[in-house]
């Protein structure tokens, strides 16, 4: 009764070869977000943050002034500094600031910019 | 008779056992220990320099302020060999509040340091030892950063935590202490320069730690910075850090003259590095001068590695290229976070950029202002943001003919003067204690400078005063001609100085009655200076006086020229109110002067005194 025919089981051949490099795709993606962090952004199991995650958010928004001088300029101290807090060879998105920071008010940046960086260099469950 | 030999007895034998407790602490491997281990020890328990010992006796385990170097290595043994127990919170254990000493007991004892690991219920935040553990000597210019600290130096370590590897930043010096912070008064006082000077000389330093300070935290406010790549090996980088740890526990005596925010550095320096002599301090730029000796014995211990520049300096340089209109909405922008009425746009953008370069110090005008927040973001726009930044190793070299020759971020000078007053010579030694004059300065006083002397005058009468100034020069003001001044060169200029004043009558150095009388004076006047060319300056005076009529009013008019070599001058001192015999009023003057530091040079003048307060003079510089 469930014996293939010769078509069925080359459709279904055709079906799995087509759909391999889908599954290739997403597995190089998970393996790249795995080989940039170091540090999970949340403690198991709860919506609380780990620690280097807090060291990372404070940072961020104790020397904002000092960071956002780095990323219009696209590097500098500050950067580097962060980027060995969360131990992550964080490559700045091109024009990350003109495109995405610029203009926000003042409030906003610092939040706008946590969030990119941590969903980069964090990983999570 | 029979109750005074129980008393001997009691007495001999209290000392017996005294002595009998002070030989079971006393360790047979301190004898063993090599004369290069000793001094280590020594200087590990800050011993070597009398002058600079720490008064608090706890700082000792056998609880004294005069510790055996034997006995205290005695007591470290034995407790690390379980001998001696230790009962109290795990975080209190000696080994936790001294742990240089035991490590290197344990480095004597069992051939390795301790390593962190082995501190880690003493919640000490040590880093890793291995090859990503360095360390820098960061050297803050513009030292009004604090009353403390008249120039500012830090270690600071990286590395990485040893329990987990993250990044560790350890910035180890003296900081600001907010003394006074919510009195009105304590804050006006604290925000003169003159004043913050002479609490300098009677503050007290206290060695704290940050921890995970980002390495350039201080000198994106104000300050520019100059970094030294300090070349040791990790396990002496580990060992300095534990140095740390343990000296902030003293309570070291700290004043300008002793000791300041260096000392402390540098006393941890001479244990890791014992072939290091040890030289008595005196005087203020101690630091720099020991990183020198260090690098002429060691090759390169300190390595220049990089300056920063302050956001003072990069405004100083964008507001050269403002006009005068300008420059005063930069000036009210800074001091007073205010920007004039109407639209912007119309600004230059010269001084649309400068505002918001000038904005990072202003953090709560951004924060509040969409109009500054607006110029902030054309300013990070810029090319001038933009221009890659080439990192400098030294900082740039002053101009000469932009600074005065008296002026140098580099303390210090030392001179020798003849007066002769009334027939009679006297010689004084005079000491630059203070000398902050620099073209770094920020958009707000762009050549202000701060200056302080101090004299000790010898004559056959004895010492006679000690004298103390502090100069200021801003801008001269929205007043009527400011503008038309400003241009032609003319600043106001402010001076504080204190004389402590023993008249030679009063003098009797072998019974010790020196009777002093203490002179404040204000000035506060305008004038030129120019280190090359001519300059003229009136300032009028205000003096308090402990004699006489207690109040002295008084003018002086120079006007002088002079280029590199020579110098001429002549002055006028014309007295309003006061007593005839104001201090010691030289009739003529010879003074040799020889500048220590960078560009060091010799200057030679003469001066002379009329009876009516009319000075000449004339000098002559050599540099070399």
């Amino acid at each position: 009764m469930f014996r293939l025919f010769n078509s069925q089981f080359y459709l279904i051949a055709c079906l799995f070869c087509l759909s391999l490099p889908t599954w290739a795709d997403g597995r190089d993606s998970s393996q790249q977000k795995n080989e940039l962090c170091f540090f999970y952004e949340f403690i198991k199991g709860t919506t609380e943050h780990s620690d280097p995650a807090n060291q990372v958010s404070y940072f961020i928004k104790n020397r904002w002034i000092e960071l956002e001088n780095d990323l219009a300029r696209g590097h500098g101290d500050e950067l580097t500094y962060l980027r060995g807090l969360a131990m992550c060879p964080y490559v700045l998105p091109e024009k990350l600031w003109e495109n995405q920071i610029k203009g926000l008010p003042y409030e906003l940046r610092a939040s706008v910019f946590t969030k990119t960086f941590t969903s980069t260099c964090f990983c999570t469950w | 008779m029979h109750r005074f030999i129980c008393y001997f007895a009691v007495l001999l034998f209290l000392a017996a056992s005294a002595l009998t407790h002070a030989h079971a602490s006393d360790s047979p491997t301190y004898s063993t220990l090599s004369v290069e281990q000793k001094k280590i020890w020594q200087r590990i328990l800050l011993q070597e320099d009398t002058y600079f010992r720490p008064s608090n006796a706890d700082y000792y385990l056998s609880n004294t302020v005069t510790p055996d170097l034997s006995r205290e290595f005695g007591l470290t043994e034995q407790y690390l060999r379980g001998t001696i127990q230790f009962k109290g919170a795990i975080d209190a254990s000696p080994w936790c509040k001294f742990p240089a000493r035991f490590a290197f007991v344990s480095k004597v004892i069992y051939g390795s340091y301790f390593m962190p690991e082995a501190f880690r219920t003493c919640n000490l935040p040590l880093p890793k030892v291995d090859d990503s553990l360095k360390a820098d000597i960061v050297q803050t210019f513009e030292s009004v950063d604090s009353g403390d600290a008249l120039f500012h130096v830090d270690l600071v370590v990286y590395g990485k935590r040893f329990y987990n590897d993250s990044a560790l930043t350890l910035n180890m010096g003296y900081f600001r202490k907010n003394e006074n912070a919510n009195s009105l008064l304590g804050r006006s006082v604290r925000t003169h320069d003159a004043f913050m000077l002479l609490s300098a000389f009677m503050g007290k330093g206290n060695m704290s730690i940050k921890l995970d300070a980002p390495p350039n935290s201080a000198r994106l406010v104000k300050h520019g910075q100059q970094s030294y790549r300090i070349n040791l090996p990790p396990e002496k980088i580990y060992f300095l850090v534990l140095l740390v740890f343990e000296s902030r526990r003293a309570k070291l005596p700290y004043n300008l003259l002793r000791a300041n925010c260096h000392s402390d550095l540098e006393l941890i320096f001479l244990a890791v590095l014992p072939d290091m002599p040890m030289s008595k301090r005196w005087f203020f730029d101690y630091m720099p001068t020991f990183m020198d000796k260090a690098n002429a014995q060691h090759d390169q211990l300190f390595e220049p590695s990089r300056y920063w520049p302050s956001t003072k300096q990069q405004l100083d340089n964008m507001s050269k290229q403002l006009n005068w209109e300008e420059y005063q909405i930069l000036q009210n922008f800074i001091k007073h976070g205010t920007l004039p009425k109407g639209n912007d746009l119309a600004w230059s953008k010269h001084l649309r950029l400068a505002i918001g370069k000038a904005a990072e110090q202003r953090v709560n005008k951004i924060k509040k202002s969409p109009q500054v927040l607006a110029l902030r973001d054309e300013y990070l726009s810029s090319s001038l943001h933009q221009s890659p930044i080439v990192p400098a190793v030294h900082p740039p070299a002053e101009s000469e003919n932009i600074v005065p020759v008296f002026n140098s971020p580099h303390p210090s000078a030392i001179g020798l003067q003849a007066l002769n007053i009334a027939g009679e010579t006297k010689l004084q030694l005079e000491l630059d204690v203070f000398n902050t004059m620099a073209d770094r300065l920020q958009a707000a006083a762009p050549y202000g400078f701060a200056m302080g002397k101090a004299y000790v005058q010898a004559s056959e009468n004895g010492l006679a005063f000690d004298h103390f100034v502090l100069a200021e020069e801003n801008s001269v003001g929205n007043a009527c001609c400011g503008a038309m001044l400003y241009q032609l060169g003319v600043r106001r200029m402010s001076g504080i100085s204190l004389d402590i004043v023993n008249r030679p009558q009063t003098i009797d150095l072998p019974a010790w009655k020196l009777n002093p009388h203490v002179e404040l004076n204000f000035t506060e006047g305008i004038g030129t200076i120019s280190n090359n060319g001519w300059s003229t300056q009136l300032l009028p005076s205000i003096s308090v006086l402990t004699y006489g009529e207690y109040v002295d009013l008084s003018a002086y008019a120079r006007i002088g020229w002079q280029n590199n070599k020579l110098a001429v001058s002549a002055s006028k001192l014309g007295r309003i109110y006061g007593p005839d015999d104001r201090r010691s009023k030289p009739d003529e003057t010879f003074n040799l002067e020889y500048k220590l530091s960078n560009g060091a040079h010799l200057e030679l003048s003469y001066k002379h005194y009329d009876a009516l307060g009319t000075i000449a003079g004339v000098g002559y510089v050599q540099a070399f």
